[in-house]
């Protein structure tokens, strides 16, 4: 493969998958800002080691052993008490990857379709807290709430979207079962 | 009374408390053991991460389209990121909104931009994903690194800038950021419109998708303001353009071969003042307009290149001094007007009074040559417009750095045994591990060690080699003399080289050939799942490497672990009745590091990992026989390498780990 079409098919899968990848970082240091540098470390070596990435296999999976070097390195250079620790790292690591895991497609699609199903109000919250990155306080300022009531209501929104999203991929596995008998 | 909450639900509580920064001590540790123990916990976790996740990503990704309709004079009915808007499920804005636009992406070919002149629904879920890509690659270093990454227009709170990338960093080394010391950015990132580099020290190249080449210098600051050139406020770059003209852009130069007209050996005045506008930065950045040569504004000049490579530098006060390496440049002198100072303007227009008058404004300089732009008179003050400006030619010629040579990430030890510095990839050759001698062909046969350590003098990073026998006492191990006594009695003997083999073996008939061990185990791969290769270790020989040599060959990074995966190959198939049984060993000046015995072809390999100090000089690799003799004891290490990390990296945090589950 010449270095374009290595380059090409890197970033291809480096964007089909970042969501999963991105995640798994994001469970183990559990906090944006060293999540953001830690999977630019983490995609940096993957680049560097992509040639032995054998295309065909799960690439999530090679990634993610890949990539659990070098976020055990991240983990003992920061040294954070909100980071896992490392045992919880390993077996995060080793958590089998379920075929619905591997399509960022299908998940996104199904979080757009709980999405839609939220009150304008709960959408503005979520755009406050992850698109202004503003804290609880902040978001009850703008909107004039106590705190307590708008960390009441993230933690209500993140809940139903997780069932929604989990009862809308079952009913598209079972939809796509149906299609492909 | 309600009933306990099950483990499931427990994870979540508590990881809410962790995200909302409220979970004490108690409820990490707490977290922790619940992870640990429970596979249904852990999916409820990450399932919770994901969405949070997903939701980031996909909430910023609607947040960036509904800007670049924004930027482009569409206005969305509402604000989509708010509303989850989508009209099919790939789509987070509503569908007719893409299509009068569609022309418009697809000119807009660079950067995130393009990936919108797709359909529906498949387009948006890819510039969902890049977009956020985009975000966090790029975007993010505005919000963790701020300091290297400031834009000259900050956006209104709350608006993602478009980023239109014009292209990237290729070579680093060195490099402290004026504000974050401790930061290093990954080479390719890509260089967006706007950034601005403020280096404390070392060497940052970008290179622009035009293919000119930059190489910044700290201490400087340099803004990346067009598609062929940028302001550099202080310090030095060095700019090379293709020797055929490449790094200008599409008018002007190349309309005229990549050089200009020149009358009487100095560019055309009219030329340079009609045919481009140099000094003009571009106001949209969903728009850069094509510069013709590639330019750097300073304070006080412009610098357009003629030629192939040049240096500028400025000083704290504003002066630019020009060389000229290869080819020519164009120095038109100026300096900022009121107003103009900091920086901050599209407009960084240099007045143009000249001492001297209008006719000495500008200056061509060749190879060679330099020439500084200064003020005529040095206040403290910022000057006014017009104020006067003047050529002088500096005495000494100045200093720049035109190269940056970049450090190993991995010294690959297979390269260095057949005879390489470690970065290359040389394989299929050897050395006598009875005296050191360079072998160019695999050697199929016994030999007696002298019981002596014997140094390497044509390989400066392989110290020396020795047959290991413990029968006398303490074994010397490297020329500072640093000896070890665990090694056990051998029979001294030795078969075969020591030798770096390809992954692959290259010569097929080598392969029935049972002498020749080394290629009669056939590709390994288990041995070697980076494809690097194995490095033969037959018993019983020991070779050291010179880990200070490697530090002074490259002084900006050091040896901070040696990996490989070992083990032994199998010789029952062609030797049914062998009897392999081994003990590898591996030493830092002397002090055993890693040492696995009773190694046979059954035993999975075996990770070897062993962190090294920044005061380590010698690294050691042995092989002995398992006190049954050497035969068929065919120990390899594949995938042999120096891993290299910064000098300020702490080694304590880097344990000496077997990383051997299978071994064990």
């Amino acid at each position: 493969m010449n270095g374009d079409k290595h380059h090409d098919l890197f970033s291809e899968l480096i964007a089909q998958h970042q969501s999963e990848l991105y995640a798994y970082i994001f469970a183990i240091v559990r906090n944006w800002q060293d999540a953001d540098d830690l999977f630019q470390d983490v995609c940096m070596v993957l680049w560097r080691k992509f040639e032995t990435f054998r295309p065909g296999s799960s690439f999530f999976s090679w990634a993610r052993q890949t990539a659990k070097l070098e976020v055990r390195n991240f983990l003992r250079r920061k040294k954070s008490s909100t980071y896992v620790n490392e045992q919880v790292l390993d077996v995060l690591a080793e958590m089998p990857i379920d075929a619905r895991d591997d399509e960022t497609k299908h998940y996104l699609a199904a979080l757009r379709r709980c999405g839609k199903k939220l009150v304008s109000t709960d959408k503005q919250m979520l755009v406050f807290y992850y698109v202004e990155n503003l804290g609880s306080r902040q978001i009850a300022d703008r909107l004039d709430r106590p705190q307590s009531s708008v960390c009441n209501s993230l933690k209500r929104i993140h809940r139903w979207l997780l069932e929604c999203v989990e009862k809308e991929l079952k009913r598209e596995e079972y939809l796509g079962g149906e299609r492909n008998d | 009374m309600t009933d306990p909450p099950n483990n499931a639900d427990r994870v979540l509580v508590l990881a809410e408390s962790i995200f909302d920064n409220t979970a004490a001590e108690k409820e990490l540790a707490e977290l922790d053991e619940v992870l640990l123990s429970d596979a249904g916990s852990r999916k409820r976790y990450t399932d919770y991460c994901r969405l949070q996740v997903a939701l980031r990503i996909e909430l910023r990704a609607q947040h960036a389209a509904g800007n670049v309709h924004r930027r482009i004079g569409i206005e969305t009915a509402a604000a989509p990121l708010a509303d989850f808007d989508g009209s099919g499920d790939g789509a987070p804005f509503s569908a007719p909104l893409i299509h009068p636009t569609r022309g418009y992406f697809k000119k807009a070919s660079s950067g995130i931009i393009g990936y919108f002149s797709q359909e529906l629904p498949l387009s948006l879920l890819i510039a969902s994903a890049i977009m956020g890509m985009a975000i966090l690659l790029a975007g993010h270093i505005e919000v963790t690194h701020r300091q290297i990454a400031e834009r000259s227009s900050p956006s209104p709170s709350g608006v993602e800038p478009t980023l239109v990338y014009v292209g990237r960093i290729t070579g680093i080394a060195g490099v402290k950021w004026s504000e974050d010391p401790n930061y290093i950015p990954p080479i390719s990132v890509g260089v967006a419109l706007g950034r601005k580099y403020k280096l404390k020290s070392g060497l940052l190249k970008i290179t622009y998708d035009s293919g000119a080449n930059v190489i910044l210098e700290g201490p400087c600051s340099y803004e990346v303001d067009s598609t062929a050139g940028g302001y550099l406020a202080l310090g030095k770059l060095t700019a090379r353009i293709g020797e055929r003209g490449e790094g200008r852009g599409e008018r002007g130069g190349k309309a005229e071969g990549g050089k200009m007209k020149d009358e009487g050996g100095r560019p055309n005045a009219a030329s340079l003042a009609t045919s481009y506008q140099p000094l003009a930065t571009n106001p949209s950045p969903l728009s850069p307009p094509p510069s013709p040569l590639f330019t750097v504004r300073t304070p006080s000049a412009v610098v357009t290149d003629l030629g192939t490579e040049f240096g500028v530098e400025v000083t704290a006060n504003g002066d630019t001094t020009s060389y000229v390496f290869q080819g020519m440049v164009v120095v038109q002198a100026g300096i900022l007007g009121v107003g103009d100072a900091g920086m901050r303007d599209s407009d960084k227009r240099p007045a143009t009074a000249v001492a001297g008058g209008e006719s000495e404004q500008l200056v061509t300089l060749s190879a060679g040559e330099s020439v500084r732009v200064g003020r005529e008179c040095e206040t403290h003050e910022e000057p006014d417009v017009g104020a006067m400006v003047r050529f002088t030619h500096p005495t000494a010629t100045p200093q720049f750095a035109r190269r940056i040579v970049e450090p190993p990430i991995f010294l690959d030890l297979l390269d260095i045994v057949a005879g390489g510095n470690g970065t290359g990839n040389r394989r299929e050759c050897g050395i006598d591990p009875s005296t050191g001698i360079q072998h160019r062909l695999f050697s199929p046969r016994h030999r007696f060690g002298s019981g002596q350590f014997s140094p390497v003098t044509w390989h400066q990073l392989i110290d020396g080699v020795f047959v290991p026998d413990g029968s006398a006492g303490a074994v010397e191990v490297d020329s500072a003399k640093h000896a070890f006594d665990g090694f056990p009695q051998t029979n001294k003997m030795v078969y075969g080289s020591i030798w770096a083999r390809a992954t692959k073996v290259i010569q097929p008939d080598f392969v029935q050939d049972v002498e020749l061990w080394i290629y009669a185990i056939g590709n390994a791969e288990h041995f070697a799942p980076e494809r690097r290769g194995v490095l033969a270790l037959c018993p019983n020989a020991g070779i050291t490497f010179n880990l200070e040599t490697m530090r002074k060959n490259y002084p900006e990074v050091r040896p901070i672990r040696f990996r490989a995966v070992a083990g032994m190959a199998d010789a029952r198939p062609l030797y049914p009745g062998a009897d392999g049984l081994a003990e590898i060993w591996i030493m830092i000046d002397g002090r055993l590091k890693f040492h696995r015995e009773n190694i046979r072809p059954t035993n999975a390999p075996i990770s070897v990992d062993v962190s090294l100090a920044s005061g380590d000089q010698y690294l050691t690799i042995v092989a002995t026989d398992g006190g049954n003799g050497c035969a068929c004891d065919w120990i390899v290490f594949g995938d042999p390498v120096l891993e290299m990390g910064s000098n300020d990296q702490d080694a304590s945090n880097l344990s000496l780990r077997e990383n051997s589950k299978e071994g064990k």
